[in-house]
């Protein structure tokens, strides 16, 4: 059970970087991009219980 | 045609990057599952699942291969276990030595080269551990895995504060829930590790085991390597084994500590009528002294820091001439087995591993001459 918890916060967390990349505007946005992205990567392989 | 803005662009590309990255570290990540090969030599007469002793393994990341090297003559019998930690590779790759070189003569051999499966699927956190080495045999390279000491969190999640090991109460870092030799006697409806230790414990019971030897490693600063730990009963059987190995290596006997539990050497000797004996040789890819943890490491053990440390006498052992090669702790694990059988007789009578490398042929040769050939 305490897994699937895990895996939920896990995929909320991803879905909202997700959704804020796509929506960060203006100068400098690449940037934030770049960081939310490795950030994606470490949780799309924890949801994927591979790290 | 609508323009997409350039924001959308650049993360539409940030994310295609990323899956394609998460793809690429998903599948080299997934290779670690893949178990490698054992080739059984001609002295395999059987070959079992640990799931036959604890059916709850059946399925499991916990269910391991049990290889029996009957000789066909009666006499006493010897279980090894190697792979009981996957990051102390000489244990499990003289296990698989054994299974595809040896030819007992007299009583039976069992060994269970992947004690703890499940570990050989994942490495330690923060150690960047190489996920895999090679030994080179006669007939070309042959690749193994280099895992954990624990238990994969991925099989068995999450770990409590504290540890209560189940028969003694014994309390220890959570952490340790997840290591097989803080697990024994074992417990058949318990946790995945806990369910290893008791169908290891349960094949030692129902064959009546003789003798078990569980083969580890240690870091050369660690008090206890280079060292055979026995179990009260077991110490005898040590002690003379001694006598033969201190002409060719360094190496003591200690006694098993009564009150650490869940370790082989103390709760087999307790809980079965074998005599439980644990070898311990120096890995410097384990340590905390070491440079870059390679592939190199963890096969040849050469170290310019553990070199220096060793002039400084910050180690509990000497440090050999080119490293703490994998043949060489390998030679010291299958050289103190034989001696173990050769100093045994006992009322069910002998075990004998019949034509059996020295300690000099299996350094001068390399380990890589008594494993099997890599087959397609």
């Amino acid at each position: 059970m305490l897994k699937y918890v895990y895996l939920a916060i896990t995929a909320f967390l991803l879905v909202l970087i997700a959704v804020n990349m796509f929506r960060k505007k203006g100068k400098g946005s690449l940037f934030f991009q770049i960081d939310a992205s490795l950030v994606m990567v470490t949780l799309l392989l924890r949801l994927l219980l591979l790290k | 045609m609508k323009k997409i803005p350039r924001h959308v662009l650049s993360a539409l590309i940030l994310c295609a990057i990323v899956i394609g990255l998460v793809t690429y570290l998903g599948i080299s990540f997934s290779a670690q599952s893949e178990a490698e090969p054992i080739y059984p030599g001609a002295g395999v007469t059987k070959q079992e699942m640990l799931s036959d002793y604890c059916p709850a393994l059946k399925g499991t990341a916990g269910d391991t291969e049990i290889y029996t090297l009957d000789s066909g003559v009666p006499g006493a019998s010897m279980l090894v276990l190697g792979g009981t930690h996957p990051n102390e590779p000489s244990g499990f790759i003289s296990a698989v030595a054994l299974i595809e070189s040896c030819r007992p003569t007299e009583g039976i051999l069992y060994v269970i080269p992947r004690a703890n499966n499940s570990a050989f699927s994942c490495t330690d956190p923060q150690e960047a551990s190489p996920t895999r080495f090679t030994i080179e045999t006669a007939g070309g390279s042959r690749s193994f895995r280099f895992g954990s000491r624990a238990t994969n969190p991925v099989d068995q999640w999450p770990d409590s504060e504290v540890y209560v090991h189940a028969t003694s109460g014994q309390r220890l870092s959570g952490s340790e829930m997840r290591n097989l030799n803080r697990a024994y006697p074992g417990k058949e409806d318990g946790t995945l590790t806990e369910q290893i230790a008791f169908g290891i414990t349960q094949f030692i019971k129902d064959h009546d085991v003789t003798m078990t030897v569980d083969l580890h490693e240690a870091s050369p600063e660690y008090t206890t390597v280079n060292a055979i730990v026995a179990h009260e009963r077991a110490i005898e059987v040590a002690q003379v084994s001694l006598w033969s190995l201190e002409d060719v290596m360094k190496i003591t006997v200690e006694a098993s500590p009564t009150n650490l539990h869940g370790l082989t050497h103390r709760e087999l000797g307790d809980y079965t009528g074998t005599l439980a004996l644990l070898m311990e040789t120096a890995n410097p890819s384990q340590g905390r002294l070491h440079g870059a943890t390679s592939r190199e490491l963890v096969t040849d053990g050469a170290d310019k820091f553990y070199e220096r440390a060793a002039g400084y006498g910050a180690l509990t052992v000497d440090y050999p001439e080119g490293g703490f090669s994998i043949s060489g702790r390998c030679a010291r694990h299958l050289t103190a087995l034989n001696e173990f059988c050769n100093s045994y007789m006992g009322e069910d009578g002998v075990i004998c591993l019949g034509d059996f490398p020295s300690y000099t042929d299996i350094v001068t040769k390399g380990i890589g001459a008594y494993l099997s050939a890599p087959q397609e």
